[in-house]
């Protein structure tokens, strides 16, 4: 059969972060290919550069038998290519209609100027297609729901009548109903002859929806599974590179921590993100929070380290301290690792030195003068216990792998020797070395009876490493399960959605 | 391997440069470059600029402009003049150095507590700086005392450069206050996140600018010998090419360093009066340096992060 699209030996690189090397790929008419890896696998960079959102530095692609060489996404959405971003695609404080038709404001019609009265007929009638006649052209996007807003992009997607839809992790957020719609969109793509790259991280949903997965690892290709070889355990450990044997997580399966709350969050209202949310940490606990990207958890980790103020509700250390900014968090020992490592947590175009002695100035100033020896001994010496791999402390942050700099990002906070660990998503993006090493240092970290909160998304992290799990959904805690409890996999997920 | 590479090299251009042109102004002005009068006039007319550039630097390590300088060192020469009536000339200077802090501190609260871009907090000080001298010198002359003209020599103003850098420069290498101002401009994100206030020290950092302008408008009136309508215009952009001249990072961040102060002020004041020994009309001059400023930033700005939609 004739191929639809032939990725050939693509490989793109971020600075000095390869983030997709030599990887090829062809996708054939009326086919669904899940495309499946760890986070940080090159999933998302693959299909953004599909979809003309990066460009490849190097390799090629054919679509339609032609070099395709997408300018950007209209070029692309243009030539039968369209993607569903996995956050939100939709412009806020712009309309439903002038979103539908973004970019492609005077498409179809015969003057060059945009008429708004054309649009929003064209609009209503895509809508009222897709079963979204509830939703109002004029009225801004803000005003729906995530689910509704999604589907908006949906209908835009579908409406281009693409040869290739791609679907990046688009249906974890949606509810049963929304994922069902798109269900029957892929179905009828497939009647068509037409094809779509279906991304999740849902393995259930993957072997349910594709005629053939693609599994790729720490950007590289790893392998193309077709149907009658599809099964979780293979896929499983292809993705993480060996037989999955859960080891890497604790040994133990008991809540062991002291009986001192160290951190206590009260009734923490914010904004329509979180609705009453408390929350207890003991010495020595980890503490998982999880939950979908929007549940408020991400919110929830900066308000307990008061770089946001929560509307309602307070946090306290546990000698009655209110913390209410970053520094009184830090004058308690409190560490926060964002989620964001390149944005929110590291400096990167500083050298390792001045990332890991940033929050330490405190503690190596003499008669209130820093000198240049102790900070790079404090650097060197803190580098070395995390085992950072690097040329010297002078290098740049830039030019370090995802797990490198989430461990100087990491070692920022040892070298203040903090005494309680807020992290948010410590393992995003980084490979399977790093990750362990981090699970080794928590587990360390635990035993000196230093406690942590873990938020994140991965269920098995949350399962192997936490004492105890609170669910967040929508702002709420919807669950609480203990480490003795065993739960599985589909229980908190279940209290996920 | 390229980073050291291509950090030697920014390393090391400034001085290049300046001397690059030492040497051309001296092989092409028959001597009358190199000429002693000629010399310490250079250095006379930049050790101001150095001085204002010298607290600026902090300002623009954490990624911001001072637009203030020009009309803030009019503004405190004439309250000062006003308050003090040049009776006695360290109780000015000490007039100077409180109300330069006074402007650095309306610019950052503005900035900081308003969330308004201090360029233009510091432009709107320009203004009513400028408005403010005009007034008073339509109204009534301000001349210092005559006696005050035997401090207008460049001993006297070296005395107070090398106290302006024994401060600054320790104070930005080596403590919390210069350590800070460089984690903001890196990244003020993660700076906050790390637990800077960054409020807090954007506040010291406008306020040891404007300290340094205060000693840069009292040496400013002692060079003149009265506060005039056009005193200190032009300061901001002098000392905004000087620093660019002297290799900072117009975005601020780790790689600044307090020596751009120095070495660029050095630099912008030969280039200047090198073109005007060549007979260079003054228009025209300016014109060169607008041009030089520009392949300055176009060489040393570091683009790379930033994704420039065009």
């Amino acid at each position: 059969m004739e191929a639809l699209l032939k990725v050939e030996n693509i490989s793109k690189e971020f600075g000095a972060t390869k983030a997709l090397s030599d990887v090829s790929m062809t996708v054939y008419p009326g086919e669904v290919r899940g495309l499946i890896g760890e986070n940080g696998s090159g999933k998302s960079t693959l299909s953004n550069i599909i979809a003309g959102i990066h460009k490849m530095s190097d390799g090629k692609m054919m679509f339609l038998g032609a070099e395709y060489r997408p300018e950007s996404v209209l070029d692309s959405r243009k030539k039968g290519i369209s993607l569903l971003a996995q956050e939100t695609g939709t412009i806020a404080g712009m309309t439903v209609y002038e979103n539908m038709f973004l970019g492609e404001e005077t498409a179809g019609g015969k003057s060059r100027f945009v008429n708004a009265r054309r649009l929003k007929k064209a609009t209503k009638e895509i809508l009222a297609e897709n079963g979204l006649a509830h939703i109002q052209p004029e009225d801004n996007v803000e005003r729906y729901s995530f689910e509704d807003r999604k589907m908006i992009e949906v209908a835009r997607a579908v409406w281009h009548d693409p040869q290739i839809l791609i679907i990046d992790e688009t249906t974890t957020a949606l509810s049963h109903h929304g994922r069902q719609k798109i269900y029957e969109i892929i179905r009828q793509m497939k009647k068509n002859q037409k094809s779509v790259i279906f991304i999740s991280h849902d393995l259930d949903e993957i072997m349910n929806v594709c005629d053939s997965v693609t599994v790729l690892r720490d950007g590289n290709y790893i392998d193309t599974l077709p149907h009658d070889r599809m099964n979780k355990d293979t896929i499983r450990s292809l993705m993480i590179g060996r037989e999955f044997d859960g080891r890497y997580y604790r040994p133990d399966w008991v809540c062991t921590h002291g009986e001192q709350v160290v951190l206590k969050a009260e009734h923490i209202v914010y904004r329509n993100i979180l609705k009453d949310v408390s929350l207890e940490l003991h010495e020595g606990e980890i503490l998982g929070i999880g939950g979908l990207t929007d549940s408020g958890m991400h919110e929830l980790c900066k308000i307990l380290f008061g770089a946001i103020r929560p509307d309602k509700g307070r946090v306290t250390y546990m000698d009655n301290t209110e913390i209410t900014s970053p520094q009184t968090a830090m004058k308690k020992r409190i560490a926060y690792i964002p989620k964001d490592r390149d944005t929110e947590s590291l400096f990167i175009f500083a050298d390792i030195k001045d990332n890991i002695v940033a929050s330490s100035y405190d503690q190596i100033k003499k008669q209130g003068f820093i000198f240049p020896k102790s900070e790079h001994e404090l650097a060197e010496k803190t580098a070395a216990s995390l085992q950072v791999k690097m040329r010297d402390v002078r290098q740049y942050v830039g030019e370090l792998s995802g797990g490198n700099k989430q461990k100087v990002a990491i070692c920022k906070w040892l070298a203040n020797e903090s005494q309680l660990f807020l992290m948010d998503c410590p393992t995003r993006g980084i490979d399977v070395g790093v990750k362990a090493n981090i699970y080794l240092l928590m587990q360390e970290l635990k035993k000196q009876g230093k406690a942590i909160i873990m938020v994140s998304e991965e269920m098995t992290e949350l399962i192997g490493m936490s004492d105890r799990i609170l669910i967040l959904k929508d702002g709420e805690c919807s669950g609480e399960f203990l480490r003795q409890d065993h739960p599985s996999e589909q229980e908190v997920i279940q209290k996920m959605l | 391997m390229e980073k050291t590479k291509y950090s030697f090299i920014k390393k090391v251009a400034p001085y290049a440069g300046l001397i690059a042109l030492v040497i051309i102004f001296s092989l092409t002005t028959d001597g009358r470059f190199v000429a002693a009068r000629n010399l310490t006039n250079i250095i006379g007319q930049s050790m101001v600029t150095m001085i204002a550039a010298c607290g600026c630097v902090f300002v623009m390590a954490h990624n911001n402009l001072d637009f203030s300088l020009g009309g803030g060192c009019a503004l405190i020469a004439a309250l000062s003049f006003r308050a003090t009536k040049a009776a006695n000339l360290p109780l000015m200077l000490v007039v100077c150095i409180l109300f330069g802090i006074g402007c650095g501190l309306i610019t950052a609260l503005i900035h900081v507590k308003g969330r308004i871009p201090a360029f233009m907090a510091g432009m709107c000080i320009m203004f009513v700086g400028r408005g403010v001298v005009e007034g008073m010198a339509t109204n009534m002359v301000m001349n210092l005392p005559a006696d005050s003209s035997r401090y207008a020599n460049n001993l006297f103003y070296l005395i107070f450069l090398i106290v302006v850098f024994a401060i600054c420069v320790p104070l930005f290498n080596y403590t919390k206050v210069g350590k800070m101002q460089k984690l903001i401009g890196s990244n003020p994100r993660a700076a906050q996140l790390s637990g800077v206030a960054v409020g807090k020290y954007k506040v010291i950092a406008f306020a040891i600018s404007g300290a340094t302008l205060g000693v840069a408008s009292f040496l400013t009136m002692i060079r003149i010998g009265s506060v005039t309508k056009t005193i200190g215009s032009g300061l901001e952009t002098d000392v905004l090419i000087a620093l660019t001249l002297g290799g900072i990072p117009l975005t601020g961040g780790t790689g600044t360093r307090i020596r751009a102060a120095f070495i660029g002020s050095v630099t912008y004041f030969v280039l200047g009066n090198g073109l005007t020994l060549w007979g260079l009309d003054a228009n025209l001059i300016y014109i060169v340096k607008g041009v030089v400023f520009l392949a300055t930033v176009f060489a040393t700005m570091d683009r790379t992060d930033q994704e420039y939609v065009l």
